[in-house]
């Protein structure tokens, strides 16, 4: 089986210092991947590669490849608002614009000029988020109005309004309180069945809870990946243990 | 040993309250100064609508309404004066509208460039030469309107009288644009990061992302800034009292010469016999001038907190869409 994104010899500088080397990965349709490691070791910089939200970054660099279905996308030539919208990003902190929530929802589809069934991708998609029955009846209002965790679940349905192939997911529960999390961990097991999931994560056990396989970061290297089991019951890599086991981290 | 630390503690305080007390007194003295200003105006105002004497020659009526004739004339020291206010709210009007309709797109077109389009450099190039515009006197900004806009614009649009609305307005333009601009740029960069990068990694383009979410989300300040654009436009006086032509004509036509209520003041106010009433119908129109930007100020102000408190989600939000 031809995995979905190939990454190979992927390295990142920020101006000239290194932020990833060498990242040679197989991310593959319908799992989740869960990337873990120490804070600074390039997670979120190997997410954003993926969808490419570091060419914002001021001095950001990257060679090697990055093929999705077999095409390049590390090209001069991709469109990156579509590449975006094919891999959809949730962040650590969510980020609803001040209006209501329905507005929040069709932002995406609207960018597009797509106005048609908007109002049933709307319903789908927070109801994929596990968000459906809590705002069903407040569409209307503000979405600063939610709690932290239901704002969360929001910005998850407004990237899931993309219909996008991949989630890229940033620590999407860092802030959030255990039955939020809870919420978003059974929605990704849903989400799993029609699209390909990479969750970057502080948090080991949400990695062996969630993820199908899972990739250890460490100071810019991808020192191991393999089945989420075999990376927590029999890393072949010392330093996987000791992170894993809680060692340091 | 607790001993010296408490009387350490006691010294620091007298010292605390003095400077609260001085800082506490400022404060009042810039309240009273406004005040006191207010008063001032107003109490030189009020025989206009309180005097006998002052009626024999001017009433608020005869300041509104038609003269005999028909007319609308000011003409304050002809041997019969006339007080009509109307040729000098046109005159106000016109030249504020002429003055916002060129300095409020380009000082927020200017300040969008700024804020999301311009590289970092460029940027710490641009806005501290705008705000510089900001320092130039206003009788230098007069005096280039006068002497060289005046001659260009009619060269370019053959205009029959030199000094008009599009003169003076393009010069207070210059006046206005800095703060708005200023203002408004303050505002968009406030904007947090994180909703750019939302926005972006939704599929938006930058000039999507600043047109849909950064300036929306900028809104308040945007408009405050606009808001204090206009009063000053309004209250400027210097500029307008050089390049306006200082003719009180009722035209709408932004090619004639026309006087603004602030300009009258200047021009008149040196010259006119104290308590006469020439003298109270200029602090009326001061008065006036006064009750106009406060009243813009407010529902201004009224506007912003009603823009943020939507933005906050204090307040639900209307259906739309």
């Amino acid at each position: 089986m031809t995995p979905l994104i190939e990454v190979r010899n992927y390295s990142a500088w920020y101006g000239t210092q290194p932020a990833l080397g060498d990242i040679s990965l197989d991310i593959h349709e319908g799992e989740i991947l869960a990337v873990i490691g120490p804070a600074g070791g390039g997670k979120t910089t190997f997410l954003r590669g993926l969808n490419r939200m570091n060419d914002l970054d001021p001095g950001f660099r990257a060679s090697g490849s990055i093929r999705l279905h077999g095409v390049e996308l590390l090209g001069k030539d991709i469109d990156v608002a579509v590449l975006r919208r094919h891999l959809g990003m949730v962040f650590a902190v969510p980020v609803p614009f001040p209006v209501s929530v329905y507005q929040n929802l069709a932002f995406g589809p609207r960018l597009n000029g797509h106005t048609r069934d908007v109002e049933a991708l709307a319903e789908k998609s927070l109801k994929a988020a596990y968000l459906w029955d809590e705002v069903k009846d407040r569409l209307r209002q503000s979405a600063l109005n939610l709690s932290g965790g239901q704002q969360q679940r929001l910005c998850l349905a407004r990237t899931l309004m993309l219909e996008p192939a991949v989630l890229l997911l940033d620590e999407p529960c860092s802030g959030l309180d255990p039955i939020s999390t809870a919420k978003i961990e059974e929605a990704l097991r849903e989400l799993k069945k029609e699209l390909t999931v990479v969750l970057v994560t502080n948090n080991v056990m949400q990695a062996s809870r969630v993820a199908d396989r899972t990739a250890f970061f460490l100071q810019g290297k991808l020192i191991e990946a393999g089945t989420t089991q075999q990376i927590f019951m029999n890393p072949s890599e010392t330093m996987t243990h000791e992170y894993i086991s809680g060692r340091f981290g | 040993m607790a001993e010296e630390q408490l009387l350490l503690r006691r010294r620091r305080r007298v010292g605390e309250y003095f400077l609260e007390g001085l800082i506490r007194s400022s404060a009042f003295v810039v309240i009273a100064a406004l005040v006191l200003i207010f008063v001032f105006v107003a109490k030189e105002a009020v025989p206009i609508v309180t005097s006998a004497v002052v009626h024999e020659e001017v009433t608020v009526a005869t300041m509104m309404l038609p003269q005999p004739g028909g007319a609308f004339s000011w003409q304050p020291v002809s041997t019969v004066p006339k007080y009509s206010l109307l040729p000098l709210l046109i005159g106000t009007l016109k030249v504020t509208g002429v003055a916002l309709l060129i300095a409020l797109p380009i000082a927020i077109g200017g300040a969008i460039f700024t804020s999301e389009f311009a590289p970092q450099a460029m940027r710490e190039l641009i806005k501290p030469a705008v705000e510089l515009l900001a320092g130039i006197p206003s009788v230098v900004v007069g005096f280039f309107a006068l002497m060289v806009l005046a001659t260009w614009l009619q060269d370019a649009f053959d205009i029959l009288i030199r000094l008009n609305a599009i003169t003076a307005g393009i010069g207070l333009a210059l006046a206005v644009i800095p703060i708005v601009y200023t203002v408004t740029e303050d505002a968009l960069s406030a904007v947090p990061q994180a909703f750019r990068d939302g926005s972006t990694a939704l599929g938006a383009d930058r000039w999507q992302t600043a047109w849909r979410v950064v300036l929306p989300a900028a809104m308040p300040g945007a408009f405050a800034a606009c808001v204090l654009g206009a009063g000053r436009a309004i209250g400027e006086t210097m500029i307008v009292l050089m390049a306006s032509g200082n003719a009180a004509t009722v035209s709408l036509d932004p090619t004639q010469s026309f006087r603004s209520f602030s300009a009258t003041i200047a021009a008149e106010l040196g010259e006119v016999v104290q308590g006469s009433p020439h003298y109270h119908v200029l602090f009326f129109i001061g008065a006036f001038l006064f009750l106009i930007t406060f009243l813009m100020n407010l529902a201004g102000h009224w506007y912003v907190q009603r823009l943020g408190q939507k933005l906050q989600g204090r307040s639900r939000l209307k259906a739309k869409s």
